[in-house]
């Protein structure tokens, strides 16, 4: 469904008119493919080009080089009426649920704004499916009149799950999605994206420095590092045959619920 | 909006400034009911008279009435002012936000085309246009226009780039907001008290940069009534009658403190980043 061709992404830091410009090469030369209704765990370091990766595929960024397809379709050739349409099938969930709604705006117009956008629904039913979001993720319909000050970060993030499967897409990427928040919090978030994952057959590449959070969640797993993806992992039941000084560092990273009991691998939840 | 409003509400300086604002205001809109001469009427047998009844704050060397003249006045300056910031406005806003959220080379033209500009100093840009053009009140307002948009383009493109990049932006993107409207519903809503502030802190010195053009004699055209234009015509009597000077320079001084006192009290009002 989705399949990355060699895509390079480079910075020019700085600005110096004489001489060559410092770079950064961000991402280099990855190709990757994703099924339909998989998870794909995309873990690593920050600053291993993750998040990058993420804003190619969501086209806010372009590729330096490498192509970008998406059911099919060559993204990077597309003219701006299929884009727009192919793209709904594309959504995002960021970090920081804060920085990610609009803090002069409802509950309900941020919800409904991907909504606007494709669909023309009468006030009424825009209200109706707004409401009937709110509950898929496990809010109030009455939240649909608060702002987004009047929410905690996990229920700030269930609202960016809600605008993002608002169109119903194939895939969503969740950029170190549940990362800024506490643990428990994440273990419900979580189980609501696995949950929502079955009932609309939704694929999603999940990219977190997490290991724990990942393995919970995730089908398939790629490592990255340094802007290449390392170490790939078909079984995620495996997780011990990493090889990958990287993906070994990560596993190791992971905290133990009993550090006494000596270096048991295996996770607990 | 209710912080904001009990914040204005408990700022004494605020409300000190806002009832002269608001005083003013009153004065620039009903000059005929409010003053009680004509004051462009000359009669040269009670030239310089100090306060009376008929003339509470005296005549000047024309036997004007001043209070009137300084009524009118009002309609001037603060006219002319805002209509200079209105103006400056409908040039920045549109600009600085369009090089601002478009970037790349429109924005690198954009930002050298400040540079040039920026680089001359803006009064004897001012004084340079209006040479080329001539003097006037029309004259003076496109002259300032066009040489004040620059500054504030180059501010509003800086407070877009500073909302730009948050992740209510590129999630308004991935989900398909056409880019006019997120500039509408997102960018200007975050933008817009910042660019009131600087609007009202700024005011003041566009009220004194006409008065120092009319005093120079290429504003407002006599027999009109101006502060800075009534400061220059009585400079030759200022040892007999240096009131007839007082009375204007205390009235761009008021204004001028006025405005920016309320520009600062916006300032902190609206400093709430999440209401």
């Amino acid at each position: 469904m989705l399949e990355l061709k060699g895509i390079k992404k480079t910075y020019l830091l700085g600005n110096s008119v004489w001489g060559k410009r410092k770079t950064v090469e961000a991402v280099k030369n990855v190709s990757l493919t994703l099924e339909e209704r998989v998870c794909l765990g995309l873990v690593g370091k920050s600053g291993s080009g993750k998040s990058t990766l993420g804003k190619i595929i969501l086209g806010l960024e372009k590729p330096d080089q490498g192509e970008v397809w998406f059911q099919g379709k060559n993204l990077s050739n597309l003219k701006a009426k299929e884009l727009k349409e192919l793209r709904r099938n594309l959504q995002v969930v960021f970090q920081d649920c804060y920085s990610s709604v609009n803090p002069r705006l409802t509950i309900g117009e941020i919800i409904a704004e991907p909504l606007r956008n494709y669909e023309r629904l009468t006030s009424v039913q825009e209200k109706k499916k707004v409401q009937e979001l709110l509950e898929i993720v496990g809010l109030c319909t009455e939240d649909i009149h608060k702002y987004p000050y009047q929410f905690s970060g996990g229920q700030l993030q269930r609202i960016n799950i809600a605008r993002a499967i608002a169109l119903k897409p194939k895939l969503i990427i969740f950029d170190e999605a549940v990362s800024a928040l506490d643990v428990l919090v994440q273990v419900q978030i979580l189980n609501l994206l696995a949950q929502l994952k079955e009932e609309f057959h939704l694929s999603y590449l999940f990219i977190s420095h997490d290991l724990q959070a990942v393995n919970y969640i995730a089908d398939r797993l790629a490592v990255m590092y340094n802007g290449e993806i390392v170490e790939w992992l078909d079984d995620m039941e495996q997780l011990e045959r990493l090889e990958h000084p990287v993906s070994k560092k990560l596993l190791s990273s992971v905290l133990l619920p009993y550090p006494g009991h000596g270096s048991d691998t295996k996770m607990i939840y | 909006m209710k912080n904001v409003k009990r914040k204005l509400l408990s700022h004494k300086l605020m409300m000190i400034s806002s009832m002269i604002i608001f005083i003013m205001t009153l004065l620039a809109l009903f000059p005929p009911f409010l003053a009680p001469n004509d004051p462009n009427l000359i009669d040269i047998t009670h030239k310089l008279q100090g306060s009376s009844s008929k003339f509470p704050l005296g005549t000047d060397h024309l036997g004007r009435c001043i209070l009137s003249r300084l009524i009118y006045g009002t309609r001037t300056s603060l006219g002319t002012a805002f209509l200079v910031m209105g103006l400056t406005m409908m040039i920045s806003i549109p600009l600085g936000i369009y090089a601002g959220f478009r970037g790349g080379w429109v924005d690198y033209l954009f930002m050298r085309m400040c540079d040039i500009l920026m680089a001359f100093p803006s009064l004897l840009l001012s004084l340079a246009l209006i040479g080329i053009l001539g003097p006037g009140l029309g004259n003076l307002i496109l002259a300032m226009v066009l040489v004040h948009w620059v500054f504030y383009a180059r501010v509003i493109r800086g407070m877009v780039l500073s909302v730009k990049e948050q992740n209510f932006i590129l999630a308004a993107k991935v989900c398909g907001t056409p880019r006019l409207v997120i500039v509408i519903k997102h960018i200007l809503p975050a933008i817009i008290s910042q660019v009131v502030v600087l609007v009202f802190m700024d005011i003041g010195g566009v009220v004194l940069a006409i008065s120092s053009f009319s005093f120079l004699g290429f504003g407002i055209q006599p027999p009109g009534a101006e502060w800075g234009m009534m400061i220059n015509d009585s400079k030759p009597f200022f040892r007999n009658a240096p009131s007839l000077m007082l009375y204007p320079g205390m009235m761009i001084l008021i204004v001028v403190v006025a405005f920016n006192l309320f520009g600062e009290a916006l300032r902190d009002a609206l400093d709430l980043r999440r209401e």
